[in-house]
């Protein structure tokens, strides 16, 4: 006896392949992965985006930009000398609150999340690893449109609840392996008898009716499975972002030859009327503004905080000086002479420069 | 100048006939797909999430073939989902009871070191049916004697492992 026939057998396959494309569609990247000019004004001076990478990148030379285009977790690995990450955040819903809640990951990329990692001047590499909390992230957003209402306790009882699943599923998970189907019926059955206990012990009041039947289902344990698998599929070999130490650039040729002091270490202060000397590069999406007898830019400066001076604004009387958003590093060196505040609550550092020297062409 | 006719003809409708034939296999393996997707057929199809396929080669055992044709022991998942899910679940009651009594009949024409194994598998049904899904030990029970079934019949049956 044969059982199933070729025939079966066939079909099964044809079945298997549409499950495949259907059940795991995070398998593939989006076609607009890889290199992103919308993220920031590209330049490629200190290395690329390999156009295999998995998520949407941009490198301008100062920063690195990720965003997550796909619909699982991810976490990027990073080495080398980098700056303190900022992080925009597109996903307000309670399983993405969730997620932040349970992971103690700093690099971990929900989807629709993006990354904006300085680079020093000794380089950096970023590669993309599943994250651990996909699969718990996976789970959330099944579970999130049965709970009603939000706040900081629905989030706690919530991801409690998501994080007791998550373990059900991971060993449910483990269960199966090396047994055949009866034996994983076996394991179906605790496993059914532990997510019905997590439901008992939630502390989510008014859970609406339907999420037990919605976790129990098989699709839930696909999407959650799927959420991992792009670690081998899709993730792990989309690449490495090398950025390059700033040494590659100055000697890049279109380099003009520079006779102005190395680069002062970091400094902590920029009272008005010190001395200013940094590396910066024109904020994008901005360009230089001319005056009769001035240039305007907005710049971004290694040294300058961020978080204390969102943009510097250099001011240099030379008119001859024509930066375009395309020069990448320019050299200011000069004086602080005033601090600017926005109407939107952010500082800007007022710099009138007394040299401006490019440093790093577009490549 | 017939076949000249023919010809171009043939070239006019060579391609959307080619189009046609491209379509129709789509749609033929379209529908073999619903009708596989449909049913529930109890081969090749996993019996629980994410598990092993339900296939058997030739020359196993009459027990193996028995044990897969098991409708009601191969739907165990379904009842357990329907006993977790809601608070009364009389089908998933009946149907527990059935797969305990199919169990029971195949353990009458099993080998006696299978025998005992169906007879526990039996019993733990039948305990987990009247003491419900809640119950820890009732659970318990009857995961170890899935799992020891398993163990026993792979060794007869040679079924696709997880």
């Amino acid at each position: 006896m044969r059982v199933p026939s070729r025939l079966g057998r066939l079909a099964a396959g044809l079945v298997c392949s549409f499950a495949l494309l259907v059940e795991f569609p995070t398998f593939v990247p989006e076609s607009w992965a890889g290199p992103a000019p919308g993220l920031c004004h590209m330049n490629t001076a200190r290395g690329v985006i390999p156009a295999s990478f998995a998520i949407q990148a941009c490198t301008d030379t100062r920063y690195v930009y990720l965003h997550n285009n796909l619909t699982v977790a991810l976490t990027v690995k990073v080495s080398g000398d980098v700056g303190p990450v900022k992080r925009t955040e597109s996903d307000y819903g309670l399983a993405a609150d969730a997620t932040r809640l349970h992971s103690s990951d700093p690099w971990i990329i929900l989807p629709g999340d993006t990354l904006r990692i300085p680079v020093g001047a000794r380089g950096a590499s970023f590669r993309l690893y599943d994250s651990r909390s996909a699969g718990f992230y996976a789970l959330a957003e099944t579970v999130q449109t049965f709970v009603p209402g939000t706040g900081p306790a629905v989030i706690g009882a919530f991801t409690g609840l998501i994080s007791e699943l998550n373990d059900d599923f991971s060993q449910y998970k483990d269960c199966l392996i090396g047994r055949n189907w009866i034996a994983q019926l076996g394991c179906r059955v605790l496993f059914t008898r532990n997510v019905s206990f997590a439901f008992a012990r939630a502390t989510v009041t008014a859970l609406a009716t339907g999420a037990l039947s919605a976790v129990l289902a098989g699709a839930t344990f696909t999407k959650w499975l799927g959420a991992q698998v792009p670690a081998v599929e899709a993730v792990l070999g989309s690449g490495t972002i090398q950025i390059a130490p700033t040494q590659a650039v100055a000697v890049t040729p279109a380099a003009p030859p520079t006779a102005t002091a190395p680069t002062a270490p970091a400094t902590s202060g920029f009272a008005i009327g010190s001395r200013f000397d940094d590396d910066c590069v024109i904020a994008w999406p901005t360009a230089p503004v001319y005056t009769s007898n001035s240039i305007e830019m907005t710049m971004s400066c290694e040294h300058v905080p961020e978080d204390e001076y969102l943009f510097t604004n250099v001011t240099y009387d030379n008119t001859g000086f024509q930066p375009t958003p395309d020069s990448g590093t320019i050299h200011v060196v000069g004086q602080v002479v005033n601090v600017a505040r926005s109407a939107y609550g952010f500082s800007e550092l007022v710099v009138q420069a007394s040299s401006v020297t490019i440093v790093g062409n577009s490549g | 100048m017939r076949r000249g006719v023919d010809m171009v003809k043939a070239r006019r409708f060579g391609r959307p006939l080619a189009v046609c034939a491209l379509f129709l296999a789509l749609a033929v393996s379209d529908l073999a797909c619903s009708a596989n997707a449909g049913d529930r057929s109890p081969f090749n199809d996993a019996v629980v999430p994410g598990g092993a396929a339900l296939t058997l080669e030739a020359g196993k055992p009459a027990i193996c073939s028995q044990l897969v044709h098991s409708a009601g022991f191969r739907d165990l998942d379904v009842d357990m989902t329907e006993l977790a899910s809601a608070s009364s679940a009389p089908h998933a009651v009946e149907r527990l009871q059935a797969a305990a009594i199919e169990l029971r009949s195949l353990a009458r024409k099993a080998t006696a070191a299978l025998r005992a194994d169906l007879a526990a598998t039996a019993s733990a049904l039948d305990d987990l049916k009247a003491r419900g899904i809640r119950d820890s030990s009732a659970v318990r029970a009857v995961s170890h004697a899935l799992m020891r079934l398993g163990g026993e019949m792979q060794t007869r049956c040679e079924f696709p492992v997880g």
